[in-house]
């Protein structure tokens, strides 16, 4: 994997914008690098980076260390902290050379006063874990993988790892101690979407993913969703799946952004809600990026419902 | 998708679009295959070129958003109902029903409207709060 080094000057932790009427969660948001090699077709990045030059990782750890301090100063007593270290790129796709989860596994040891107000949740689509089996803190740490049925990731997702190999690294996460969250994102409508789905769900049972209902942190969901720009750059790609991408009913929400028609989203969760709980118990499912309505619609309380 | 033999420009030579209405259909025949019926319309001698125009958006409107515009129809088909029965006028807050609104003129209806609660839920299940 290509990228280069170099000096973050903004800021490495921001408090997360959900959008306009969008059930938040209060994420912080962890950026340490400017973009996101994988290059998922369907990705918000391609529209917010020209995608000229190569990912740049940001390595002066002294100032997100700042940072972090001064977040945790500023915590009551009752307040957490949720960093989420997967928005804006894939939080393992430059382990080991970056050397960021280790910085963020040595400042937690550090400072053990903050350990139990704190919990970073790593992102990825790939399998690329090894890092991960020394770190000390693994209670702080929530390793997410994006899951979707193979046929998504062979078509829009083509530089990840397959769907077999994620739920094979969740698996060992498991076994090292992590709990891992499942994100079913984007959730791609497509024609047989529950029979997709419940393949993916059984493969997750075969590898007894959800045998340890406490070693899974969450299940999300959440539909494709695009920004008017990324929907016009789609629409001129060269890549041989944007009428099927696009061919569906987006009708613009509350954020601005373009969703699956509301009938069709609130059938789509209500679907794999139920196909999740016959395959476990776990109750801690949650909508990312919908509205209240949606959350209703589908039988879910947001009040509810903590990432911590 | 496009059907064959089928012209763009014979559709805007045939009918009438406004300027906005021209740029949709243009998008969507990008992506939906062509409704036969549209031949239809085109050739029915008894229809003006807006009438055309206004049935031949509709068509395309209907095959590109099957679902948003089935749900659409049955509101407008509810709001006659509730018009007729109560002199009220309820419209969507926001047309593609990212919202749970429903404005209702004259305000001091509404008590009748909340008559028709149950029609209005049918649309997509959902739960309504009348404004």
């Amino acid at each position: 994997m290509n990228f280069e080094f170099s000096k973050r000057k903004n800021k490495f932790i921001e408090k997360y914008e959900y959008g306009k009427e969008i059930v938040g969660f209060g994420e912080y948001v962890l950026r340490f690098a400017s973009s996101c090699p994988l290059g998922c077709f369907y990705c918000y990045l391609r529209d917010v980076n020209l995608q000229k030059h190569q990912p740049t990782v940001y390595t002066n750890f002294d100032k997100l260390r700042g940072e972090l301090e001064e977040l945790c100063r500023g915590l009551d007593n009752d307040c957490r902290i949720y960093l989420n270290a997967g928005e804006n790129s894939d939080s393992l796709v430059f382990e080991p050379q970056a050397g960021f989860i280790k910085f963020l596994d040595r400042f937690i040891s550090e400072k053990s006063c903050i350990r139990q107000k704190i919990k970073i949740e790593l992102r990825t689509k790939t399998d690329n874990i090894s890092c991960l089996k020394d770190i000390e803190n693994k209670d702080r740490f929530v390793i997410s993988f994006s899951i979707s049925p193979q046929s998504i990731i062979t078509k829009y997702e083509p530089r990840t790892a397959s769907l077999e190999n994620r739920l094979s690294a969740m698996q060992n996460c498991q076994t090292w101690g992590f709990s891992v969250g499942f994100r079913f994102e984007p959730i791609i409508l497509q024609e047989n979407i529950f029979e997709e789905y419940k393949k993916v769900l059984e493969l997750a049972k075969e590898k007894k993913l959800f045998n340890e209902p406490e070693k899974v942190h969450s299940i999300g969901l959440s539909c494709l969703r695009f920004t008017r720009g990324l929907m016009k750059k789609i629409m001129k790609s060269y890549s041989p799946w944007p009428g099927t991408l696009l061919s569906q009913e987006f009708v613009p929400c509350p954020d601005g952004k373009f969703r699956y028609f509301r009938a069709i989203r609130s059938r789509i969760y209500r679907g794999l809600i139920d196909l999740v709980k016959k395959y476990t118990s776990i109750d801690k499912v949650f909508l990312s990026s919908e509205p209240v309505y949606i959350w209703q619609d589908c039988g879910l309380n947001p009040s509810n419902f903590t990432l911590f | 998708m496009k059907q064959k033999n089928f012209s763009l420009g014979h559709i805007f030579k045939m009918a009438y679009f406004t300027k906005t209405q021209r740029i949709n259909i243009k998008r969507w025949v990008r992506e939906i295959l062509v409704p036969v019926e549209a031949e239809k319309i085109l050739k029915d001698e008894k229809l003006t070129p807006h009438q055309k125009g206004d049935r031949i958006y509709k068509l395309f409107y209907s095959t590109r958003y099957p679902e948003l515009s089935a749900a659409q129809e049955k509101f407008k088909k509810i709001a006659e109902k509730i018009f007729r029965n109560t002199g009220a006028r309820i419209r969507l807050a926001d047309q593609y029903f990212e919202s749970n609104q429903i404005i209702v003129e004259p305000k001091e209806k509404i008590p009748d409207v909340e008559k028709f609660r149950t029609d209005l839920e049918s649309v997509i299940n959902w739960k309504p709060v009348l404004k």
